[in-house]
């Protein structure tokens, strides 16, 4: 019985993780074009632009800085198929629905994989991108964006 | 129906549809119009508005794709047992000198194996993984096992073995290089079966903590410790963990040591050649409920331990599912039998309740996966 009180107690401490776990969101008025804008990804080695499409109400982001723009023989980097990551379109087609950017693809030019992708604002200056395996983001990692801005 | 009909009946069931409609890689850049037009930036000109702290990835290029759902099925070929227990010439005794020989040959050792892998949290600065697995081994005897056999002949025979398990990972890294996975895990082993299941006062607790270093996209190491059942009893063991992909991307290592090493050929986006070798082992709990073998213990437990030496070809199906090969030669390390559970480390010359031989068979394995590419 001892050890089945463990068990529990372990269970519980992963449900109660799993519930908890992910950052409480505050939210403001978000309106649709708020996400456009310069944005650094979590690790810190490149910069995406995020825009609006012309004559459409479709958003896309754009790789356009590298940290190390060049890969250990000095050619520019590329992803698994020989493109060049920089000025790559690497976030696609998301759209706005209520307080979040839905039905769009993210792009990770490390691996060469496309995964389904939703972005939802923390504040002005943050979003949380999560990117997945399937459309209903179940399986999928989340990374914080921070907006840059001209120093 | 076949085992591997079976296995692809199972995988048509349990994969969900959506997965194949997954969209490959985008081949072709369409030409794309701003809203306010292309301006010269200078964008090393700018800063963060707010921090935002870097941390590394437990990932690196070209490794292995991570298995999230798996299901197999694990083959071993003939082979022999020799059980130094016999029944019921002998019982109830005390020492393992009065014990009499009992050799019995194998056909095939053989079961399915399924895992989970989910990753109930996983953010930039914390990742959560919970995982459940499920691994059987039915023993197909050569000749009739009576009650005149040994008990483990007979348990392996009417029960085969079963493993099951839970785990929770937890990678946490705290920059952009430094990190720490801690792991931790239940396994109920013995040979239960579903009308007759073991108590969960024979849970067994593993666990492991390493501590590392993300030294760049293409390698991640780390040092640290683990409390183990791979050996077959309770084991403390120091732990080196290591990700590297060469810098040509074509082939790399993957190893924790000592339980497993991989040299990993990446042959191109598809497909992916390893060569090396896993422990897998466990202690199993053989029950004597009802004094069915008419024996004066009901804690034995069997420790199987075997180190596969192999060659894995893994193809990609899809960009998320991938088809696992495995060939290789079993090796026996341990398949004897102690009473409880207690701490034997290696080397250790604490004699066995009964020591058994198992010769080394040529085995093969094969799986489909749900993988996060």
């Amino acid at each position: 019985m001892l050890k089945l009180g463990k068990f529990s107690a372990l269970l519980m401490i992963f449900i109660l993780a799993s519930a908890f776990g992910p950052a409480e969101m505050v939210k403001g008025k978000v309106e649709a074009g708020d996400i456009v804008g310069l944005w650094m990804p979590s690790e810190g080695t490149a910069y995406v632009k995020i825009f609006k499409e012309k004559g459409k109400e479709k958003y896309h982001g754009r790789i356009v800085w590298l940290k190390e723009p060049n890969d250990e023989n000095g050619n520019p980097k590329t992803d698994p198929e020989g493109k060049a990551i920089l000025n790559m379109l690497n976030l696609r087609d998301f759209v706005f629905d209520e307080d979040e950017w839905v039905d769009g693809t993210i792009y990770d030019p490390k691996s060469g994989n496309t995964y389904y992708c939703t972005i939802e604002m923390i504040n002005k200056n943050k979003l949380e991108v999560r990117g997945s395996l399937d459309p209903f983001g179940l399986v999928g990692r989340t990374d914080t964006w921070v907006r840059m801005k001209t120093n | 129906m076949t085992q591997f009909m079976r296995i692809w009946a199972l995988v048509a069931l349990f994969v969900p549809s959506v997965l194949f409609a997954q969209e490959e890689p985008i081949e072709e850049e369409p030409p794309m119009e701003e809203e306010g037009g292309e301006e010269q930036i200078d964008y090393s000109q700018f800063v963060q508005t707010e921090e935002n702290k870097a941390f590394c990835s437990s990932r690196i290029v070209g490794q292995r794709p991570i298995k999230l759902f798996s299901i197999g099925y694990d083959f071993q070929g003939a082979h022999s047992l020799t059980s130094n227990l016999q029944y019921p010439n002998t019982a109830p005794f005390e020492h393992l000198e009065d014990a009499v020989k009992d050799m019995a040959d194998i056909r095939s050792a053989q079961g399915m194996r399924f895992a989970v892998n989910y990753p109930v949290i996983s953010k930039n600065s914390f990742v959560l993984n919970l995982g459940v697995n499920y691994a059987e081994t039915r023993y197909d005897f050569k000749n009739e096992i009576t009650k005149g056999n040994a008990p483990l002949m007979r348990s392996l025979n009417e029960n085969g073995l079963k493993s099951t398990g839970f785990t929770a990972t937890v990678f946490k890294p705290f920059n952009s290089k430094r990190y720490m996975i801690v792991q931790a895990g239940l396994n109920l082993n013995g040979d239960f079966t579903a009308s007759n299941m073991q108590s969960l006062d024979y849970l067994r607790y593993t666990g492991a903590v390493i501590y590392g270093i993300k030294a760049n996209d293409r390698k991640i190491w780390g040092f640290g410790a683990s409390r183990t059942y791979l050996g077959g009893a309770l084991n403390y063991v120091p732990v080196y963990y290591m990700i590297y992909t060469a810098q040509n991307k074509k082939w790399g290592l993957e190893m924790l040591l000592p339980a497993r090493f991989q040299y990993r050929r990446n042959i191109n986006q598809k497909n992916l050649l390893l060569l090396g070798w896993e422990v897998e082992g466990n202690t199993f709990r053989i029950n004597n409920d009802d004094d069915r073998y008419n024996l004066p213990y009901n804690d034995m437990e069997l420790r199987r331990s075997e180190l596969r030496f192999r060659a894995t070809w893994e193809h990609a199906l899809t960009s998320q599912i991938w088809l696992s090969a495995q060939a290789g030669y079993r090796y026996n390390w341990s398949f004897d039998i102690d009473r409880g559970d207690f701490f034997r480390p290696f080397g250790d010359d604490e004699p066995f309740l009964v020591e058994n031989t198992l010769t080394d068979p040529i085995y093969f394995n094969i799986s489909i996966n749900w993988v996060s590419p």
